[in-house]
C-alpha cells in the first residue's frame, strides 16, 4: 500500500476523463480510465485500485448499477460519484448504492483533488488499522474487519456496510474514550458527504440492534449525552 | 415525472375498469331482461291455460262453444273441444324476441361508441406519457450535454491556472477547452433551432451556395475535436461545386450530421468518418459515413424523431440531446431534400444520405 495509489476513472467523456487523469497523475497517483459502464465494473473487480472515480450516465451500465454490483460482490472499494445528475435526490440514491462520496458537474478541481485525497487518507486508515487487528470480539460478539462480517451473541449472522465497519472501527480503536460526533463524521465521512450529526446516531442505532442484547439497555455503545458516544468491550 | 407516469397508468387502468364495468353491466341487463321477458311469458300462459279450463268448464255446463270463444278471445275452437289461440302464443314469443332484440342492439350500438372512444382516449394518454418521458430524458441530456463540456472547459482552465505547464501542455489544454467550448455553442443552437422550428419555422432563403466550401468550413472547425478524439475526419468531394441552398440551413443540417458521426466514432478504436458528395443528373448526394456505433435498422426512422436517443436518460448509449437529427431532417425537408439513414446494425457504422434537388 506505500505505493502511489492507482485510481480508476469511469468516465464517458474522453475531454473530461483525459483532465482528470492528468492532473490525478500530476499529484502523484496512478490513473487509468474506462470509457464505460461495462469496463468500468471489469476494471474495477480487478481490486487493482484503491479509489474509483465514477461517472453516473455512462453507456452499457449506468454508474449505480457499477457501485451496486461491486457492493453485492464484497468489493469495498471506495467510490466517489462524479456526475451532472446533481440533484439531492441523485446524491442521496449515489450514498445509498454504497458511494463514498458524490461530487457535482462542473466540479472545482482543488476540491476533487481534497475529495480524492481525503477518501483514500480515510481508507487507508481502515486497511492499516485491520492489518494489526483484524477480528474484534465484546460481550459475545464477534466482528472480522477484513470481510465485514459479524455474528452477535446470539448465533445470527451480520453483514456490516463499509461505514459500519469504519464506525465500530474507530469505536474499538478509542475503547473507554468519548468519540464526539464531529470526529466520527470526519473520520468516516469526511467533508459534507452527508449534512447532520443524526446519521451518525443512526448508524450507531443500526450497530446496537445488531450487537446489543438489550438495544434500549446498552453494555457496549453509550451515549454521552451532547458529546458523542463511548465504546466499552467486555 | 414518475407522478405524471403513475397518474397516467392510473388513468389507464381506469378506462379499463369503465370498459370493464360497461361490458358487465350491459350483460347483466340482457339476462335480466331474458330471464324477465320468460317470466312474463310464463305468467300469460298460465292465465290462458286457466282460460282455457274456463272455457271448458263452460262448455261442459251447456255453453254454446261460439258463446264461450266470445267470452275468452284467446280461446278458439280445435277438434274436439278448445285450444289456446296459436296466434297469440306466437304473439308473445314474437314480443319476447323483439324486447330482447331491441336491448341487444341498443347494447352494441353502446359498446361500439363507448370501445373505440376508450381507446382513443388511452392511446392519447399513451403518447401523451411517451413524450412527457422524452422530454424528461431531453432534460436530462441537455443538462447533461451542457454540464459535461462546462465541466472539461473549467477543468482545463484551472488546470492552466494552477500547474505550470509547458507549452505543449498548454496546446492540449487550450485545444480541448475549445472542443467543448464548440460541443456547448452546438447544443445551445440545437435548443434555439428546435424552438424557432416549434414557433412555425425557420425562414429559408435559397441562394447559391459553395458546398465544399461550407464542409471544408466545418471539418476545419471541428479539427480541435478530431485531434482530441484521435478520430478521423475525411472529405470525397469534387473541387467545385454549388447548390440552391439556404446557407444558414445547409450549415446547420451538415454541422449536425458531422457531430452525430463524430460523437458515433468517439471512443472507438481506428474511428473514421468520410464525407462523400457526388453528383448526378437533377441531383447532389452529400454522404456522411462513419464506423462508429450504428443503430438498430428498424430506428432508422425513428432517429429523426424529436427527441429520440439511443438508450435511457441513465445509460447514455450515445451523446447528444436528440435534437440534431430531428432539426436536420426538418430543414432538409424544407429545403425540398431528403435525407435518410441506414445502418446495418449496432456496432456496424452508419451512413445519413442527404439528396439535394440542384434544378
Amino acid at each position: 500500500m506505500s505505493s502511489a495509489p492507482r485510481i480508476l476513472i469511469v468516465e464517458d467523456e474522453p475531454e473530461l476523463a483525459a483532465g482528470i487523469r492528468e492532473n490525478l497523475t500530476l499529484e502523484g497517483y496512478e490513473a487509468d480510465v474506462a470509457g464505460d459502464g461495462e469496463t468500468g465494473l471489469e476494471s474495477a473487480r480487478s481490486g487493482a485500485y484503491e479509489l474509483v472515480i465514477l461517472d453516473i450516465m455512462l453507456p452499457h451500465k449506468d454508474g449505480y448499477a457499477v457501485c451496486r454490483e461491486l457492493r453485492q460482490e464484497g468489493n469495498m472499494v471506495p467510490v466517489l460519484f462524479l456526475t451532472a445528475k446533481g440533484e439531492p435526490e441523485d446524491r442521496i440514491r449515489g450514498l445509498e448504492e454504497g458511494g463514498d462520496d458524490y461530487m457535482s458537474k462542473p466540479f472545482h478541481l482543488k476540491e476533487l483533488l481534497l475529495r480524492v485525497a481525503a477518501i483514500l487518507r480515510r481508507s487507508r486508515w481502515y486497511g492499516s488499522s485491520t492489518i494489526d487487528d483484524p477480528v474484534v470480539r465484546f460481550g459475545g460478539n464477534e466482528v472480522d474487519f477484513r470481510t465485514y462480517r459479524g455474528r452477535s451473541a446470539d448465533g445470527s449472522e451480520h453483514e456490516l456496510t463499509h461505514k459500519e465497519a469504519m464506525i465500530l472501527r474507530l469505536l474499538v480503536q478509542r475503547q473507554g474514550e468519548v468519540v464526539s460526533r464531529d470526529d466520527i463524521l470526519d473520520v468516516v465521512w469526511g467533508y459534507d458527504a452527508f449534512p447532520s450529526s443524526r446519521t451518525v446516531d443512526n448508524f450507531i442505532l443500526r450497530l446496537r440492534r445488531r450487537f446489543e442484547r438489550d438495544p434500549h439497555e446498552p453494555r457496549h455503545f453509550h451515549t454521552v449525552h451532547r458529546v458523542g458516544y463511548r465504546f466499552t468491550g467486555d | 415525472m414518475k407522478a405524471s407516469l403513475t397518474s397516467a397508468r392510473r388513468l389507464q387502468a381506469a378506462f379499463v375498469v369503465l370498459l370493464v364495468v360497461c361490458v358487465a353491466q350491459l350483460g347483466w341487463w340482457l339476462i335480466d331482461q331474458w330471464m324477465y321477458s320468460a317470466e312474463v311469458t310464463r305468467r300469460a300462459e298460465a292465465f290462458y291455460r286457466q282460460s282455457l279450463a274456463a272455457a271448458e268448464t263452460l262448455y261442459g255446463r251447456g255453453l254454446a262453444a261460439e258463446a264461450v270463444v266470445q267470452l275468452f278471445p284467446e280461446i278458439v275452437v280445435a277438434p274436439g273441444g278448445f285450444a289456446i289461440d296459436p296466434v297469440r302464443i306466437a304473439e308473445l314469443k314474437d314480443e319476447r324476441f323483439s324486447r330482447i332484440n331491441q336491448y341487444a342492439w341498443e347494447g352494441g350500438f353502446f359498446l361500439l361508441v363507448l370501445i373505440p372512444t376508450i381507446g382513443v382516449l388511452a392511446s392519447a394518454v399513451r403518447s401523451e406519457t411517451r413524450l412527457r418521458r422524452r422530454q424528461h430524458n431531453f432534460v436530462t441530456a441537455v443538462t447533461h450535454e451542457l454540464k459535461s463540456p462546462l465541466a472539461a472547459m473549467r477543468l482545463a482552465a484551472e488546470t492552466l491556472e494552477m500547474r505550470d505547464a509547458d507549452l505543449e501542455a498548454r496546446e492540449r489544454l487550450i485545444r480541448r477547452l475549445l472542443t467543448s467550448l464548440d460541443r456547448m455553442e452546438s447544443t445551445v443552437s440545437n435548443v434555439l433551432d428546435t424552438a424557432r422550428i416549434d414557433e412555425g419555422g425557420l425562414p429559408l432563403t435559397p441562394e447559391e451556395v459553395d458546398v465544399v466550401g461550407t464542409v471544408n468550413e466545418l471539418v476545419e472547425a471541428l479539427s480541435d475535436t478530431v485531434q482530441t478524439r484521435n478520430v478521423e475526419l475525411r472529405t470525397e468531394m469534387p473541387e467545385r461545386l454549388h447548390l440552391p441552398a439556404d446557407i444558414q440551413a445547409l450549415n446547420a443540417i451538415l454541422r449536425n450530421l458531422l457531430d452525430n458521426a463524430l460523437a458515433a466514432v468517439t471512443g472507438i478504436d481506428g474511428g473514421v468518418v468520410v464525407v462523400r458528395i457526388e453528383t448526378a443528373p437533377g441531383e447532389v448526394t452529400i454522404e456522411v459515413r462513419d464506423n462508429g456505433r450504428g443503430f438498430d435498422p428498424a430506428d432508422s426512422e425513428k432517429l429523426f424523431e424529436k427527441f429520440w436517443r439511443p438508450g435511457n436518460e441513465m445509460r447514455r448509449e450515445g451523446r447528444g440531446t436528440g435534437l440534431g437529427l430531428y432539426i436536420a431532417r426538418h430543414l432538409a425537408s424544407s429545403s425540398g431534400a431528403k435525407l435518410t439513414a441506414h445502418s446495418d446494425g449496432r456496432g456496424k457504422g452508419a451512413t445519413f444520405r442527404l439528396a439535394w434537388p440542384t434544378a
